[in-house]
């Protein structure tokens, strides 16, 4: 697969448009998944993920010359960067003018009325998995979820991008600026304590 | 801590052993536990426990989100082909243009064999289902428009999961084309064309990018210079007529041009717009001029469906900035409608008016700032020769403010129609005291801090005025009592030394009588004269020591009657006295020379 990516870079770099339809057409759906997973379920109502997905698809085939020419992360942590940009944005611009009504309809987040808009929307696009309402989940889920949310930031993240949002080894350290090593031992730390997590219930 | 977890050879193993686990997870297969544990018989329980936690994190995105869905379906499926030969029933001749949204190749359709501008839309195979009905139902309602002035959508496809959007292929070059080379030739004016028009056929002059092609519109329009220009019919076929020549743009036929250019583009948006249809982006490199001097208004696919708002529930921000209404950008609050097109098509005309954009900005930060802050300047600031209607035309159409624009394209049209019939238009400039309140509506906080200041500076101004004046009033009263103070004091002082004068006339008359020669015979009388003489010579005196300067008169008198005693004094023999007597009129006397 990576393989592919590098070879569509590649006629990318040499102009061949119908190899950057692919290259970014072909993350789609992976980028799909993880602003779904990341979306707050009160703006769920107002916008898809979808068309986050293709505001951040726009914004990457703008920005594509100067990533080919620099290429500073690999091509997958950097479409996330960029669909991060636009997930907080979103949560920004539609918290902003909206955050009484929102108020109304989920009163899980009554202490908003304590934060600044933007940190609002700052913790929400942060990388705890939204407690949305929408989706039927099961008890053990939920659990599971809680259990997750509750891990110190550095466990859950290292999780989310590896189970949750499926990134290889490699693309996480490019995410999280760190070794490939460091990865793993993370991860496995990270799962240690999240089975004692959820043994305790 | 990682230092210690590394160092331990059975961590390490682990380590390995989890990331395979969600490797395989990751790709989307079920994770083969059999092999793993025969692999790592030693690790049975803590592959089964990681096994279990990995699984249920797992299931937890499965429900949160499907990841696969759709994902087959508009997957590209590949141009094989690296080189762009062929496209389907399209053979690709050569690219024509690049654009944001795509790049666009001359082509022949093979099965119709005609020639049609082919835009590959990279960004379609992003496209989710939803997003694609939304494109396809652009180029729907694009294609329904039949109109001189819309390009004619052929046809909308994907082959090989490459999009593409079929249209007219217009001989001829964008606007955008024109006033770089107008820019460009303004620069370095000795120069002449550019030759960066390899699409245009050009002229025998070489001057002009476009012609009046045909005799039979020549005929129609005579001459673009001349006034009263015939009826509309005319006016509306009327050749676009522009030179890039930097001269020409202070000539009336290059304002004359650019009106027609003007009018072809609001009768095209007129016509889409009762269609429902809003271009959303306008701007110089999305209208066409074609060899005949026509304009055509390319790329409605990013136009919008007025009707199917369920499509647009975010309102992509999708066109260019520098050409984007406040309300398209988010500047001002405002539903994007048609008259976002108008103003679109506002500045276009301001930028081919004066060869400068109407927003100046480089960056997006820029532009919202500049959009967001006041009017745009009179183009007739850049180029002073531009015809005042026709700049107030533009302006009018470029209004931050949705209400103050025309309201329909056609408006717009008929204005521009006007203008190149030499009647009067119905757009006014906006007159002073607009400006200004606009203005001071703006700069509230500003004109609010003015105002007080000057409330300020006013009540300090009266303040010191009355204490000026109270001031004043005081000096001159005093001045007054002085006055007459002084005057009262001359009044006296005259009255005093006429009663001097009054005083030494009346010794004077006593001195004459005794003088008489009356009495100067009359033997005994001398005693009495002489005695008489004495007295007033004492009140001569007296009075000489009254007035403390001896006046002149007083002391004429004095002498006179020093003179007389003198006189008795020698007639009674007494000859000495009688010199000091005399010495003291002479002396007298000379006082009073010396201060006459």
């Amino acid at each position: 697969m990576s393989d592919d990516i590098d070879e569509l870079l590649r006629l990318a770099e040499r102009g061949d448009e119908t190899a950057v339809a692919r290259l970014l057409g072909g993350q789609r759906a992976r980028l799909r998944a993880m602003v779904a997973l990341h979306m707050d379920a009160r703006i769920r109502g107002r916008c898809d993920p979808s068309d986050i997905v293709q505001e951040a698809m726009l914004d990457a085939y703008r920005q594509l010359p100067d990533y080919l020419a620099s290429r500073p992360l690999p091509f997958y942590p950097w479409l996330r960067q960029i669909t991060w940009q636009q997930l907080v944005a979103h949560h920004r611009r539609h918290l902003k003018y909206q955050v009484r009504s929102v108020l109304r309809e989920d009163q899980v987040w009554s202490c908003a009325s304590d934060c600044s808009t933007s940190q609002l929307a700052d913790r929400l696009a942060d990388s705890v998995i939204s407690p949305s309402g929408q989706v039927a989940r099961s008890e053990v889920q939920e659990k599971v979820l809680n259990e997750l949310n509750s891990l110190p930031e550095g466990d859950r993240e290292i999780l989310v991008l590896r189970i949750l949002e499926q990134l290889s080894s490699q693309e996480t350290a490019a995410v999280l600026n760190v070794s490939e090593n460091a990865v793993r031992v993370r991860q496995f730390r990270a799962l240690k304590r999240l089975k004692t997590r959820l043994d305790r219930i | 801590m990682e230092d210690s977890v590394q160092s331990d050879d059975r961590d390490q193993q682990l380590l390995r052993i989890a990331d395979e686990m969600i490797d395989q997870l990751r790709v989307g297969q079920l994770v083969d536990s059999h092999a793993l544990l025969a692999a790592y018989p030693q690790y049975y329980t803590q592959i089964k426990e990681m096994l279990a936690t990995i699984e249920l994190i797992a299931n937890v995105s499965r429900s949160v989100v499907k990841v696969n869905d759709s994902d087959t379906h508009d997957r590209p499926c590949g141009v094989e082909s690296g080189a762009l030969g062929e496209l389907g029933d399209f053979l690709l001749v050569r690219e024509i243009g690049r654009g944001g949204m795509g790049v666009v190749y001359e082509a022949i359709q093979r099965s119709l064999s005609r020639r049609v501008a082919l835009k590959i839309l990279p960004f379609a195979a992003m496209l989710d289902p939803r997003h694609l009905i939304r494109f396809r139902n652009e180029a729907q309602a694009a294609a329904v428009l039949e109109h001189p002035h819309i390009v004619p959508v052929y046809g909308i496809g994907c082959e090989r999961g490459v999009h593409y959007y079929a249209m007219r292929m217009i001989e001829g070059s964008t606007l955008g084309t024109i006033i770089d080379d107008l820019r460009h030739n303004a620069q370095q004016p000795s120069n002449g064309p550019s030759g960066r028009h390899k699409l245009l056929p050009r002229n025998e002059s070489q001057k002009s990018v476009f012609a009046d092609a045909t005799a039979n519109q020549r005929a129609f329009a005579p001459a673009e210079t001349s006034i009263g220009a015939p009826a509309s019919e005319t006016t509306a076929s009327a050749v676009a007529m522009i030179s890039t020549d930097p001269s020409d743009t202070r000539s009336s036929s290059f304002f004359r041009a650019a009106a027609t250019i003007g009018l072809h583009a609001a009768q095209g948006l007129q016509h889409a717009h009762n269609h429902g249809v809003v271009h959303r982006d306008i701007k110089p490199n999305n209208l066409m001029v074609d060899s005949a001097g026509s304009v055509w208004i390319a790329d409605f696919g990013l136009a919008q469906l007025d009707a199917d708002a369920s499509l647009t529930l975010t309102g992509d921000v999708v066109g260019t900035i520098r050409y984007m209404s406040p309300e398209q950008a988010r500047v001002c609050a405002g539903v994007v409608d048609h008259r976002s097109d108008i103003y679109s098509l506002g500045v276009t005309l301001y930028e081919l008016l004066t060869q400068q954009p109407a927003l100046r900005g480089n960056t997006r930060h820029e532009l919202l700032t500049e959009l967001g802050s006041s009017e745009l300047p009179n183009p007739r600031l850049h180029n002073p020769f531009i015809p005042r209607e026709l700049a107030t035309i533009v302006l009018k159409a470029s209004r931050r403010e949705q209400l103050e624009r025309y309201q329909s394209a056609a408006e717009f049209a008929n204005d521009l129609q006007r203008f190149l019939e030499h009647k009067p238009i119905e757009a006014k400039p906006p007159t002073a005291l607009d400006r200004l309140y606009k203005w001071c509506y703006r700069n509230r906080s500003l004109v609010f801090a003015f105002g007080c200041g000057l409330t300020l500076a006013l009540v300090v101004l009266i303040v010191s005025i009355l204490q000026l004046v109270h001031q004043r009033n005081l000096a001159r009263s005093a001045a007054e009592r002085e006055w007459k103070q002084a005057q009262a004091a001359s009044s006296e002082e005259r009255r005093a030394s006429q009663n001097c004068r009054l005083a030494l006339r009346a010794v004077n008359e006593l001195l004459m009588q005794l003088s008489a020669t009356k009495l100067k015979n009359v033997p005994g009388m001398e005693e009495i004269r002489a005695s008489l003489t004495n007295r007033a010579i004492g009140i001569l005196g007296q009075l000489d020591d009254i007035g403390q300067n001896p006046d002149a008169q007083v002391a004429l008198e004095l002498g006179k009657a020093y003179q007389l005693m003198g006189d008795l004094q020698v007639h009674g023999g007494e000859r000495r006295t009688a010199i000091g007597s005399y010495t003291k009129s002479i002396d007298l006397c000379e006082t009073t020379d010396k201060n006459g």
